[in-house]
Formats: C-alpha cells, structure tokens, sequence
C-alpha cells in the first residue's frame, strides 16, 4: 500500500507500509515518530530532519506504476505497525563482524552499505563467517548514486538519529519484535545454474583471473572470450539448494582478469546461468503473492537495466533498486523480500 | 620487580625455556616476558637487564597469554623456536596456544563475543582474527580435548533441551555428521539454513580437530534450537 499524507498522524499505523513518496510526505511520517527506512537522493536524503529513521542515497525505484528513476521521490518503508523496539547504530569496517551479536534475538537488521566501499567489501567477503551471522535474519541493500554520475558522486548511507552520512560506514537498524512474531527472509533468484562447465576459483575475491573449468586450469577471462559467454549472465553457485549469483562487472581482455560485484569464494562451485527469457512472467510465477506481511524488498540495479524494468511492474513488489542486496550475506541480480508474521 | 622463578612457576615453563627477560609496565597494567632456549640469550641479556633480549636477525613474534590478575602479559620468542608450548602461538594469531584454546572452548560453550573479551581481557579484533583462522581450520588447537569428553559437556547443555522434549536431535546424535557430510540429504525450505549448512560443511571439511568439528555442530544445531518450530519439515527427515 503507499503511503499518503492522509495517513499520517491517523493513528492508524497498520494502513501505511511502503511506497514512493514526495519531501514533504517523508517529513512528516519522521515527525509523526514512524520507524522508517528510506531510500532516495543523496539531496533529498539531506533535507530529512532528524529522526527515528535510517537511509541510503538510489534514485532507482520499483513504485506501484512499474520501475522508475527519479531524484524527486523518496521511497519509504514504514515499520512502525510491527510495534518493535528498534535500535539504530553505524559500524566502521573494525565493528561491523559484530552486526549480527547485536541483531535481536526474535526480528530483524536491516543494514544499508555504500556502494563501492571498503566496508562493503568487508561485509561481502567475510558476513558468512560472522558469529550469529545466519542464525538471525539480516536484510538490507547497497546504496549507490545515479548512473549519469558514477563518476562524481559516491554512494552515502545516513543515519536519521543524527544526519551523518557516510561513505564509509553501515548503517543498521536492529528491530526487536514480540516473541510471538515471526520473521522470513527469503529471495527470488529467476538464474539457475546452466548445463555449462562447473567452474571453481583458488582464491576467494572480487576479481579473479586463474580457476578450474572441469577440474583443467583456464583463465576465466579467456574462457569467458573463448566461449562466448553472455557477461549479463551471473556465475550461480548452489548453497544446499539456495542459488546464490556472482555478477559479472568487467572482462578485461588485456590483463586476463574479469572483475565481479560481488565475491567469488574458493570453497564454492559455479556454472553460468542460464538465460531468463520472460523475466516479468518468470518473476510473477516464482514470487510468492505479496500480503500484507510483507515489510521490506528490493531488487538489483543489473536487473532493472539489463531486464529493461523501467515502467514495468514485477508482481506487486515495490521497493528501491540497489547496487547490491543483502539477505544475510551481499547478493547480485536477485530479488530480496522480508516478511513478518503476527498472530 | 617481578621475580623470574615466580613467572616460571606460574607459567611453567621448564628447560630448555627460560625466561630471559621480564618487563611490567604499570601505567598500562602490561607485562612482557621474553622467552627463549638459547642458553647463550641468557648469559648475554642478564636477568632483566635491558640488553638485547633475543638473537640479532632473527625475526620474533609476541602473543598474549592469560593475564596474571589485572595485567596483560604478553610472551616473546623468536619464531624460529618450537612453539608448541602453551604461552607461545602461531605466527599469524595474536594468542597464545592457551589463549586461542580458552577462547575457543568458551565461544563453543556458547558464549557471546563480548562476554569473551571481557572474561579474558581481550580485544574484539584479535578474537575475529583467531575465530576466522580457526574457522578455515588454519588454527591448530593445543592439546584438544576429546570428542567424548565433549559430548559429555554438549550432554549437560541438552538436560533442559529435554526437559521442553525438544524434536532437536541431541548434539551426539550421528546425524548431525551425517547432515553434514551430505550422507543424509534434506530438503530445506529455510534460506538462512540452506546458508548456514553450506557454511558448515566447508568448515568442518576443512576442520583439522573433533573440538572445532564440534563447535560446528553446535553452531547448526543452536540454528535448529532457535527456529525449531519453523523446521518440522527438515526435523523429520532427519529422524528418518
């Protein structure tokens, strides 16, 4: 459901939920006291007066009217109807393997990371090992700026408590529930794992050039070439059934390197991934309905672009289109939603 | 001044180490003891005498071991020395072989990372650091306990899992080896699960001792303990 100026301030906390809304509309859920995450420009970000709110700069968005870039609008989930205590901190690259020890026993952690950071490196490459990490549920997204100045600008996240934005620290909010309240974090991956070469890596990283194709040492730079592989297409590793995606950032021939937007880990076994035809229609077959128990999503910038998303809508789900997201650990091309249960 | 026969006593350390140097900084409730087996360090250097305390060249390494009261201490010794005595440690861990081990046993028992660091006057940083060693089973524990003994503590810990009559298997049940080891395969509907198990399984693969092989059951199993009412599906095929 959007959100609408009518209801704030309505004590009725359980009609507000997610949505695209102006300045304006923001302010005034942030003074009504709401709980909220917030996602939009880095501008926009800026003006929001202080409150109990958390935020990443992205001007790519999911509304009700299909996928939309806008520097005007700010994208507001409202957690306020779930009646938990929630507790804001940031984490500098030394605290954050501690994000998942401070996670409340029964809720939910929503961390936002700037993209392109040394804490968001950190956070992919080491967030499994994590005490606790796994055993709590951790959603969030990577924030990042408009394409048009990737250049120029550098993805901020912000706390509301304070202001502060950041390049170089996570924000969370760490949200604790009634025990009789049920969180799922789950994802919709539409890439599955082709018919193709098991690939495996020696090391672990964001960049890789040795690895073994079959079990025969190549480089996977050339054999991208050689085989002439789609790079649109993610590397998919199967973690005991789940299917977790290694997007492809660059191939760069010349030094017979390809460099990832997330790690590769040397413990696990990718293939290709198979070509999505229809992705709408894949989407809305593989997303569970959207209810009202529905808290949080969000999806992959790669997707929006090479999926062409903009003025398409995907099975009712709303929410901001990210440079990477996060369900427990960093995620590429996937779709990530967060629900809660109550009696 | 610290008495050198009380600091070996203490420690117990025996020939051939001795200790050839011994330095307490009060303001900072800090002591170091530089060790060695060279008999020739110990007639150069003199008891705690501020000389050269280890071989000119030799590259040395420091590891903090349990404090004596309030004060840190901290060991010294060249890493060209035989260190698998309990207040030395590895060239990439900042414990010693004592420290990492205390810690691991208290983070298998369960307790949290803070509760660690301050039982043991520890910085969070050099835990994370033994913890990811140890979890790449690049951290060989001294003088591990056995896996029986172990699963006579894991015992204690289930007295109440029964008391609630918990669908859990107990810690000792083979199945958990057996989910692991992929020799029983489930269906998981739980993506946290469907992580952590993958997880796991590289871990305890690469896991070189029954007590971090242990400590990953306990981690798969504390999964199940918490969301037990969410995993009939997965329980029950595990209890065949």
């Amino acid at each position: 459901m959007i959100i609408s100026v009518e209801n704030v301030g309505s004590n009725k906390p359980e009609e507000t939920k997610q949505g695209l809304v102006d300045l304006e509309t923001a302010s005034s859920l942030i003074a009504d006291g709401r709980c909220l995450s917030i996602a939009g420009d880095e501008s926009l970000l800026r003006q929001l007066p202080l409150g109990n709110w958390i935020g990443g700069s992205i001007p790519y968005f999911i509304g009700e009217e299909g996928g939309v870039t806008t520097r005007e609008k700010l994208f507001v989930n409202d957690f306020s109807r779930l009646q938990g205590h929630c507790v804001i901190k940031s984490y500098d690259r030394d605290q954050l393997h501690m994000v998942a020890c401070d996670a409340p026993d029964n809720g939910f952690s929503l961390i936002i990371l700037p993209g392109g950071s040394e804490i968001l490196s950190e956070y992919a490459r080491n967030a499994p090992t994590y005490d606790d990490m796994f055993i709590k549920p951790i959603v969030g997204w990577v924030s990042g700026t408009h394409l048009d100045d990737i250049a120029t600008a550098k993805p901020k996240v912000i706390s509301g408590e304070t202001g502060e934005l950041w390049t170089d620290k996570a924000v969370v909010m760490h949200m604790q529930l009634p025990d009789s309240n049920h969180v799922h974090l789950d994802i919709v991956n539409l890439f599955s794992q082709g018919d193709s070469h098991e690939i495996t890596f020696p090391r672990s990283g964001f960049s890789a050039g040795e690895c073994l194709v079959d079990g025969k040492p190549e480089n996977f730079s050339r054999y991208l070439m050689d085989n002439g592989i789609d790079t649109r297409l993610p590397l998919v590793a199967d973690y005991s059934g789940a299917m977790i995606n290694v997007s492809i950032k660059a191939n760069h021939h010349e030094k017979e390197v390809v460099e990832f937007y997330a790690p590769v880990f040397e413990d696990a076994v990718y293939r290709v991934a198979l070509p999505v035809g229809d992705y709408i229609g894949a989407f809305e077959a593989a997303t569970p309905t959207c209810t009202n128990s529905w808290v949080f999503s969000c999806n992959c910038i790669l997707n929006y672009l090479f999926l062409e998303l903009e003025g398409k809508q995907t099975a009712d789900i709303t929410g901001p289109i990210t440079f990477g997201e996060i369900a427990y650990q960093l995620l590429n091309q996937t779709m990530v939603y967060l629900s809660v249960e109550s009696p | 001044m610290i008495d050198r026969e009380l600091c070996e006593h203490v420690f117990d350390i025996k020939p051939p180490w001795h200790i050839i140097r011994v330095d307490r900084d009060k303001d900072r409730k800090r002591v170091d003891i530089w060790v060695s087996t060279d008999s020739a360090a110990k007639g150069a250097g003199g008891w705690f005498k501020r000389t050269l305390p280890l071989a000119t060249g030799a590259e040395t390494g420091v590891w903090q071991h349990l404090s004596i009261g309030e004060c840190r201490t901290y060991f010294h010794a060249r890493l060209d020395e035989d260190r698998s005595v309990p207040w030395l440690g590895e060239k990439s861990t900042p414990f010693s072989n004592a420290m990492s081990r205390r810690l691991v046993e208290l983070l298998s028992e369960r307790i949290s990372y803070r509760a660690a660091c301050s039982l043991l006057d520890v910085d969070f940083q050099d835990v994370w650091i033994v913890k990811r060693l140890h979890d790449k089973g690049d951290l060989q524990l001294q003088e591990t306990e056995s896996l029986t003994h172990l699963e006579r503590k894991a015992n204690i810990h289930d007295t109440d899992t029964n008391a609630t009559q918990s669908r859990v298997p107990p810690v000792e049940d083979p199945v958990w080896v057996q989910v692991i080891n992929n020799e029983i395969e489930i269906h998981i509907r739980q993506l946290g699960l469907k992580l952590l198990i993958s997880r796991v399984r590289t871990q305890f693969k690469n896991a070189s001792d029954d007590e971090t092989r242990m400590l990953r059951i306990n981690e798969l199993r504390k999964y199940f303990l918490k969301h037990e009412q969410f995993l009939t599906h997965e329980i029950s095929q595990m209890r065949g």
